[in-house]
């Protein structure tokens, strides 16, 4: 695959994927930083709305 | 420049990336008709719970098989033996919780389990095979890296009035967890892993986080027509 000149938040930006303009600084670099490639291509396949909902620091799965 | 521990940076992605299932969640415990959507969130619980011994069983047994070479598959082997044991029988705590509500274990075990769950559950079995068991670690870390707090479950039965015994798998996992995450974490920051496998730890679990916002979904969708009982 050819290099992506992009970053994930421009690439995630594009596909609909995320609102840059909503992200916080620290999520913006969590998705450029922490996300490869492979995660970037399932968030956009999957059409995941990352920072669309609210953010919570706490938070539980309700799965076990 | 300090460096970010591996369970932190694996941490921090389900955080932002489960922002949809924290969502969910809230959307489904907030439901009007949570009583009546309660075996059936139960049942579902159930169709993958009775996997997590027989996945970890499949992943110890792959990991054994790499372990002369692999490092990390050789750390592997005593975690997933010992968790084995911590999440042997589980299940059957949710068969006699779903007969505390009413619904026969028969019934449970008789009824075909639904593709959001063989999803769940499949991808974990063919990355396990045909990748790396460090993927479960994704699955583990969603779900035992964010259980409900026991307050929460106190909530639940409040709103709901169900029996506490009907609870028992959740009040126990409020508490266990928060111990199987910590062990989860310390595992995670002493293996030496690899990009594929931090990526492939990172894939299981968005994908964990899909079905399990499917899962739900399904519950409210069903219930909406009128197909939950």
């Amino acid at each position: 695959m050819a290099p992506q000149s992009q970053s994930n938040v421009e690439r995630l930006a594009q596909a609909g994927v995320v609102k840059a303009e909503v992200l916080s600084a620290e999520e913006i670099a969590i998705i450029n930083d922490d996300f490869s490639e492979a995660e970037v291509i399932h968030l956009i396949s999957a059409h995941e709305k990352l920072g669309t909902y609210p953010r919570k620091r706490k938070y539980c799965a309700w799965w076990v | 420049m300090e460096m970010t521990r591996q369970s932190e940076a694996l941490n921090r992605k389900i955080l932002l990336a489960g922002s949809r299932l924290w969502s969910v969640t809230e959307a489904f415990f907030d439901h009007p008709d949570l009583g009546r959507l309660l075996p059936e969130y139960l049942f579902l619980v159930h169709c993958s719970m009775r996997a997590t011994v027989p996945l970890m069983e499949a992943a110890e047994r792959r990991a054994r098989e790499l372990s002369e070479a692999d490092p990390v598959a050789a750390r592997l082997v005593p975690y997933f033996q010992e968790h084995c044991q911590e999440e042997m029988d589980h299940d059957e705590w949710l068969l006699e919780d779903l007969e505390a509500l009413g619904v026969e274990r028969a019934s449970v075990l008789g009824r075909t389990p639904p593709a959001e769950v063989a999803s769940l559950v499949g991808a974990q079995y063919y990355w396990i095979s045909h990748a790396h068991p460090v993927a479960l670690l994704g699955w583990f870390a969603v779900l035992e890296g964010n259980p409900p707090p026991p307050e929460m479950v106190v909530r639940l039965r409040e709103r709901t009035g169900v029996p506490e015994r009907a609870l028992r798998t959740l009040y126990e996992h409020a508490v266990l967890d928060l111990h199987h995450r910590d062990d989860l974490n310390d595992l995670i920051d002493s293996l030496a892993l690899r990009p594929e496998h931090v990526e492939l730890m990172g894939l299981s679990a968005l994908h964990v986080i899909d079905q399990l916002v499917r899962i739900l979904d399904r519950v409210m969708i069903l219930a909406g027509n009128g197909h939950v009982h």
